[in-house]
């Protein structure tokens, strides 16, 4: 079903697709970056989210290998959504951002371990 | 007798020392000094509309306690309805490092995250309640 994403101060909003039975996978990145973000990430396919407005002041960030785009909203700086490292077609949302989903109520949200990122590791 | 009484001010002033911490956003532009004099022992996660978002783990620190040490023109101030509270993030990479309470403005909330020697297995298994500020305690008649 469609669901609205919004940021706190709402200026930028975009629409997601949530499977009726809630998002397959959530989780929390204990990256350097995740975890100071803090929120838990759904993740979604390429095709399940939408701009609708204020991409303009989405702000883009960046570093390391530069391969996850990472946005947050440039008024009220709150982390809507990624575009992972592992799979940059497919997006990382700030569950939290979305109405309707509470959080503190998920009964699965696992432990990414970004720290040892796959893409990091020796072969 | 003397000695000890020195030796046991040397030990106590340097362990109020040793609790100074640093914290940092994560491209490290913003760095701030907190002294936090308990030891984590009161942590939570808010789920009001703003905190939910962040998403942060957050402790309480004294106003006095906290001094921005780097960064200060990159921080960036957000506040919304009554205004009294205001929620700092860096302007270049978005981490919220902290926020001026509106429970009591004499106190900062902290990103525990951003504390630079806290280890991330420190940090997951921290023992976080949950703080009710949907139902804020300054908006119940």
């Amino acid at each position: 079903m469609k669901k609205k994403l919004t940021c706190h101060c709402g200026e930028f909003e975009a629409e997601v697709i949530i499977p009726e039975n809630g998002i397959e996978k959530v989780m929390r990145c204990n990256c350097t970056l995740c975890k100071r973000k803090g929120y838990v990430i759904g993740v979604l396919g390429e095709n399940d989210f939408k701009i609708i407005k204020g991409e303009k002041l989405l702000k883009l960030y960046q570093y390391y290998t530069k391969a996850a785009k990472h946005y947050f909203c440039s008024i009220c700086g709150i982390h809507t959504h990624n575009r992972p490292r592992i799979n940059p077609k497919i997006f990382g949302i700030n569950v939290a951002c979305v109405e309707g989903i509470d959080p503190f109520q998920l009964k699965n949200v696992g432990l990414n371990d970004g720290e040892n990122h796959p893409l990091d590791q020796k072969k | 007798m003397k000695l000890d009484i020195v030796v046991l001010w040397i030990t106590f002033t340097t362990d109020r020392l040793s609790k100074m911490r640093k914290l940092t956003c994560h491209c490290g532009q913003i760095e701030i000094e907190i002294d936090i004099k308990d030891n984590f022992e009161d942590l939570y996660r808010c789920n009001c509309s703003m905190c939910i978002r962040k998403g942060a783990i957050t402790a309480i620190v004294n106003k006095e306690d906290l001094k921005v040490v780097k960064g200060m023109d990159k921080l960036k101030c957000y506040q919304f309805k009554t205004k009294v509270a205001k929620h700092y993030f860096c302007s270049n990479c978005g981490i919220q490092t902290h926020n001026l309470r509106r429970r009591d403005p004499n106190t900062y909330g902290i990103n525990v995250a951003c504390i630079n020697d806290i280890s991330t297995k420190e940090l997951f298994d921290f023992k976080v309640r949950i703080n009710d500020g949907r139902n804020h305690i300054m908006d119940r008649k």
